[in-house]
């Protein structure tokens, strides 16, 4: 919000517009790779929150076509079952930078809802091509269609194109086509990347992704109708504050005290509290907010963040995905032998609450590494650049002996680690590593390990169980020469009597009940007969 | 006629062998119907197991027992074998073959495939090496009490002898001093030969086949009324035994003739008081009454000097 307040006073002067794109490197477009890569992010992460907000199960569509061979230009569709957009504000949010739902405090995918216009803009500046939306908004039986193209200098959209038609069936949901200049074999990576850690957390999502190359889509087929509840609104912590957004919080209010303005623009904050700590750090209770000089809100600020009165940040504005999720979204892409997930307890950080996650999946069909596998979420994106400059990096990497856990590397190990916040700490304007915070580092590390408590325990019961299943094997693979010679040794001597003596099938029965009943003796319980069926002699 | 005979005392000896086979292995059966683990217990065949009787002078097999068990890791794979073994041994008894120890192992050795805890296809055989499969007999051997030829199992023969003495084996009747410049091989099956008539002396049994031929061809046999016999090199068992049954049977002295080595002393050792390995059969083979004839090192460098040196040229 802070930002919000700096970024439209900077907008007075230059075309928003114009100011993302002459720092489209900061949005994650500073190449043809990257540009597609992001492309296809910010509007996955757009379609995701049109459904995750409102509690519907998301489906997904993304289709990637080359459209223009000889200049690269890709054609990037995202359709989604969103709430859609009522069609008078189409053309401003796609058309008018700074224009979205998401400018209140809670945990979104993006923050400030620019990175799919940033992304209409970047195609608009290397293609020509307008952005092509369709749009059915709830309750509605029309689907409303644009072709949209933002005047830069101007910061308005320019409407070339807009149709509707009745629909025969009730549906809801938005599609977005962008037409940029893009290098798909070098992004085709980390887009298949991208879309695969968006399926892990998203597991309650169905995702369908077309690539221009080939004509096999990748789906991910919904797993779970359990959705993470959706986060709600809260006011800033008093901890969290900075001058500009004291200054903007006092601008707005409609308090007349300073106790008043405490109580009714701060969470964790009474009167009660308000007025104790203003009387603590020597301020008048009663005193109007706005009659605050430069040099009182400074000291406000500051005062604000050292007070040890408050209640810690609450956590309602976090979503966390939950254990289950997570474990189903490891499950439905890795198809692991072995995963657990922790979530841990809210926590906080200079006045933000954040939840850390993580999910641990081993072996099965991952492949084994030289070093752990890391996936790293914040607030449900998949970060993908940046990994060793990652705080988790430096855990996963340094700080947890996964020996001691029972993993020997090369080991299919898969490490995901969730952060979840109103403000998530990251390295960088890149946004794709987290900071060291060292109390997120503290939860980070706490959550492996308790995870991998889990795991070893896994592992180890494992081994002991394979051990086992060695020894049975010692014992089985021997059963048939045994149960032939004593066949044989069993019947008299005498050959003019014929009979007695035990058949070879009769003899491997017992012999293979004496090992059963060894190993029921031991609590465990293999299949002894299906051992002895791959047993062969020659 | 004489072939029915001989028929007669191997069959005879089939059925001993073979009762004693099937009455072991039912035992194991029986276990395994009791839901015990199957164990075999047999008399322990390990050097620390072999003691030397100074009363008998022989070395035989110490008190210590060993167990064979199919439900342990360790054991499996031998308590596998040994039956195999005896499966083996049992059918050729029954099917009236004379196997070689060779034959035994051809026949039990098989390929066993598997998958291991990992999933992976494994290949194992029974037994590896002939070495294998000649311990396993050797188990059997004390594990049932019935020696390898009782069980008429056959073994590469070494031994020859020639002299004055007439033999009936197989139903022949063999002249031992009209063999030319050959001589009669010993039988493996040394028990089943009936010692019909002996003219001799003594008994020299010499180490290598070189030095019999030489004797041999000098007649020395005739010249000094002695049964001459060489066992090649290591004795077998064949040998001894035969050795053994002139010496205590019929009465005549025995001295052993080797090389200058320490070979040779071990060869007159095994001889006279058994080995580690066959110590179970010492008292089926031993000699306990042999001399040692030389060539010992004085015979040919002659007695020390007083200043300790060997030598003293001739």
């Amino acid at each position: 919000m802070a930002m919000g307040k700096s970024m439209r006073e900077t907008f007075r002067s230059l075309s928003a517009a114009e100011f993302f794109y002459r720092n489209r490197e900061i949005a994650g477009f500073s190449n043809p790779s990257r540009a597609l890569y992001q492309t296809v992010r910010e509007l996955v992460e757009n379609a995701l929150d049109a459904c995750d907000s409102h509690e519907i199960l998301p489906s997904l569509y993304i289709g990637i076509k080359l459209v223009n061979p000889q200049k690269s230009f890709y054609k990037v569709t995202v359709s989604d079952n969103g709430i859609g957009i009522p069609p008078h504000y189409v053309p401003y949010a796609f058309g008018k930078v700074l224009f979205g739902s998401k400018y209140k405090l809670r945990q979104t995918r993006g923050m400030f809802g620019l990175g799919a216009k940033m992304a209409i803009l970047y195609g608009q500046l290397t293609t020509g091509k307008p952005v092509e939306v369709e749009t059915t908004p709830l309750g509605s039986r029309y689907r409303y269609y644009f072709k949209i193209m933002v005047d830069i200098k101007r910061n308005e959209p320019i409407i070339l194109e807009r149709k509707m038609r009745r629909l025969k069936k009730k549906s809801h949901g938005t599609a977005i086509s962008v037409v940029v200049e893009g290098d798909w074999s070098r992004a085709k990576n980390k887009i298949y990347e991208y879309i695969k850690r968006t399926a892990i957390a998203i597991p309650y999502a169905s995702i369908t992704f077309v690539p221009p190359d080939s004509s096999e889509a990748t789906v991910y087929k919904r797993v779970t109708n359990k959705m993470p509840p959706p986060p709600k609104e809260v006011k800033p912590h008093p901890h969290g504050i900075d001058i500009e957004m004291l200054k903007m919080l006092i601008s707005v209010t409609e308090a007349s005290t300073l106790k008043e303005f405490l109580a009714e623009s701060f969470q964790g904050v009474g009167p009660i509290t308000a007025e104790k700590f203003l009387r603590d750090i020597g301020f008048d209770p009663n005193m109007s907010p706005h009659s605050l000089t430069a040099k009182g809100i400074k000291a406000l600020t500051s005062e604000l963040k050292k007070y040890n009165g408050f209640k810690p940040p609450r956590a309602d504005a976090l979503s966390p995905l939950g254990e289950d999720l997570i474990i189903a979204g490891l499950k439905r892409v890795l198809n692991p032998e072995f995963v657990t997930a922790v979530t841990r307890k809210p926590s906080a950080y200079l006045g933000h609450p954040f939840i850390v996650e993580v999910g641990i999946a081993y072996g099965g069909k991952i492949p084994s590494t030289e070093e752990p596998q890391l996936y790293r979420f914040a607030n449900k994106i998949p970060l993908l650049y940046d990994e060793k400059a990652d705080v988790s990096w430096k855990i996963v990497s340094n700080a947890i002996d996964w020996k001691a856990y029972g993993a020997e590397f090369p080991a299919p190990l898969v490490i995901f680690v969730h952060i979840c916040s109103t403000k998530v700490p990251y390295k960088g304007v890149g946004k794709e590593s987290i900071a060291d915070v060292p109390e997120i580092e503290k939860e980070i590390k706490n959550a492996i390990r308790e995870a991998a408590r889990k795991l070893r325990t896994y592992i180890f019961r494992k081994r002991k169980e394979e051990e086992l299943k060695k020894k049975t094997i010692v014992y089985v693979k021997y059963i048939p020469e045994i149960a032939s010679s004593l066949a044989v040794l069993s019947k008299p001597s005498n050959t003019e009597i014929n009979g007695g003596g035990l058949t070879v099938k009769e003899l491997e029965k017992m012999l293979l009940n004496l090992v059963r009943e060894k190993l029921q003796k031991l609590g465990a319980s293999i299949n002894v007969e299906s051992l002895r069926r791959s047993i062969k002699i020659r | 006629m004489s072939g029915q005979l001989y028929y007669d005392v191997d069959y005879k000896q089939r059925l001993e062998a073979a009762e004693t086979l099937h009455r072991t292995f039912v035992e194991i059966i029986e276990q395994i119907k009791r839901k015990e683990n199957p164990t075999l217990i047999f008399p322990k065949r390990t050097l620390s197991n072999t003691i030397y009787d100074e009363e008998r002078k022989l070395l035989l097999l110490g008190p210590k027992k060993q167990k064979r068990k199919f439900l342990d890791v360790n054991e499996a794979r031998k308590f596998m074998q040994t039956l195999l073994m005896a499966k083996i041994i049992y059918e050729a008894l029954i099917n009236n073959e004379y196997p070689t120890i060779r034959d035994l192992y051809y026949r039990g050795k098989h390929s066993i495939i598997y998958y291991d805890h990992k999933g992976r296809r494994r290949e194992e055989n029974t037994w590896d090496e002939q070495k294998e499969s000649d311990a396993i007999i050797r188990d059997i051997e004390v594990l049932t009490g019935l020696l390898r030829e009782d069980m008429l199992i056959l073994s590469k023969e070494k031994g020859k002898l020639v002299g004055k003495i007439k033999l009936k084996s197989g139903g022949d009747v063999i002249d031992a001093s009209k063999m030319g410049h050959g001589a009669y091989a010993l039988e493996p099956t040394p028990d089943l030969i009936e010692i019909l008539d002996v003219d001799a002396d003594f008994v020299l049994v010499v180490e290598k086949d070189a030095v019999f031929q030489q004797l041999h061809r000098y007649r020395f046999w005739e010249k000094r009324r002695a049964l001459l016999i060489t066992s090649a090199g290591q004795p077998d068992r064949a040998t001894r035994r035969f050795v053994k049954r002139l010496n205590e049977e019929c009465g005549l002295p025995v001295y052993v003739l080797t090389d200058a080595d320490p070979y040779g002393w071990y060869i007159y050792s095994v001889f006279k008081i058994g080995s580690i390995t066959l110590s179970y059969e010492s008292e089926k083979l031993a000699t306990p009454k042999a001399r040692f004839l030389g060539v010992s090192m004085t015979d040919i460098f002659g007695e020390r000097d007083n200043k300790g040196r060997i030598i003293k040229q001739p």
